[in-house]
């Protein structure tokens, strides 16, 4: 039998890359947009 | 107040302030809790791919991959139905909410599916002796991964709100050919190498493998998890970005 260890760890990794950049991606974009509204609403209440 | 109380306060289809803030509130728990589930369900289905399914003798260790790429197929295509569920929706009500179900759907379907490309590349390797060969479902994968990139891309080349939302609602639901497609080729294309895990394997697939009990509760776990947890809250988490962005340009428009 052939070891294929690490192809399934690079495999493995591919799923964690994925998966993780995509969450914090969502992450990050619902911060700075929350950053954004609470800018625009400070914005709109001095004006 | 937090940003979700605030964005339910400012919606003008809310019938009070404190009816929005409940919903709010308990959408938010129910999200939270989903999360969680997810997360742990991720771990408990990596145990199950990585640690307690048996090892294939003739493929070793790297066929426990297919426990994230078939799952990953699976959770993709739940994600890219409830796309077309908002397509469908938002072309009957012209509700924006349906709208942003479409659009979580794709994205979130667009990430699933270039798992299950990808982690299909590696194992493909050391089996096939190729990262990539133009196999019938290897082609129509990528086809569905491209149609759906070029969903994104639609959407953001239209300017009008409502052509966009019309016209990516149309195109989703189309779209949605590609996966069935996807699905259905090892079944009807005699001459693909692509092994089916489920059913029958074609008669030329090389790299399939016999399933073990242990095997079959690793991937049944797994396709559960990926659909029903992972999936619907990567879409719900997708879903609230989209609802905080209509915010902030409602908010512009304002100023």
């Amino acid at each position: 039998m052939v070891n294929t260890d690490a192809y399934l760890a690079l495999g493995v990794a591919v799923v964690a890359l994925i998966m993780g950049g995509y969450s914090l991606s969502v992450l990050l974009r619902f911060r700075q947009a929350g950053k954004l509204i609470q800018t625009l609403e400070t914005l709109k209440n001095e004006g | 107040m937090n940003l979700t109380q605030r964005l339910h306060l400012s919606n003008p289809q809310s019938p009070t302030a404190e009816q929005s803030t409940m919903r709010a509130s308990r959408s938010a728990l129910i999200l939270r809790l989903l999360t969680w589930l997810a997360l742990g369900g991720f771990a408990v289905g990596a145990y199950f791919g990585l640690v307690y399914a048996g090892m294939d003798v003739t493929q070793g260790n790297i066929q426990r991959i297919f426990y994230f790429h078939v799952s990953a197929f699976s959770g993709g295509s739940v994600a890219l139905f409830l796309a077309v569920v908002g397509g469908i929706a938002y072309l009957r009500t012209r509700n924006l909410m349906w709208d942003r179900l479409a659009l979580a759907g794709v994205e979130v379907g667009l990430f699933l599916s270039l798992i299950t490309l990808i982690t299909g590349m590696v194992w493909a390797r050391p089996i096939w002796n190729t990262w990539w060969t133009w196999d019938p479902r290897l082609t129509s994968a990528a086809i569905m991964v491209l149609t759906y990139a070029a969903y994104l891309m639609l959407r953001g080349a239209i300017e009008s709100p409502d052509k966009r939302r019309s016209l990516a609602a149309v195109y989703g639901i189309m779209a949605f050919g590609t996966v069935i497609f996807t699905f259905i080729i090892i079944r009807i294309r005699p001459d693909t190498i692509h092994p089916a895990v489920i059913g029958a394997s074609p008669q030329n697939a090389e790299g399939g493998f016999g399933m073990t009990s242990s095997m079959k509760a690793a991937l049944g776990i797994n396709s559960f998890i990926w659909c029903c947890l992972i999936a619907p809250a990567l879409v719900w988490w997708r879903v609230r970005l989209e609802s905080v962005y209509e915010r902030a340009n409602q908010l512009r428009v304002e100023l």
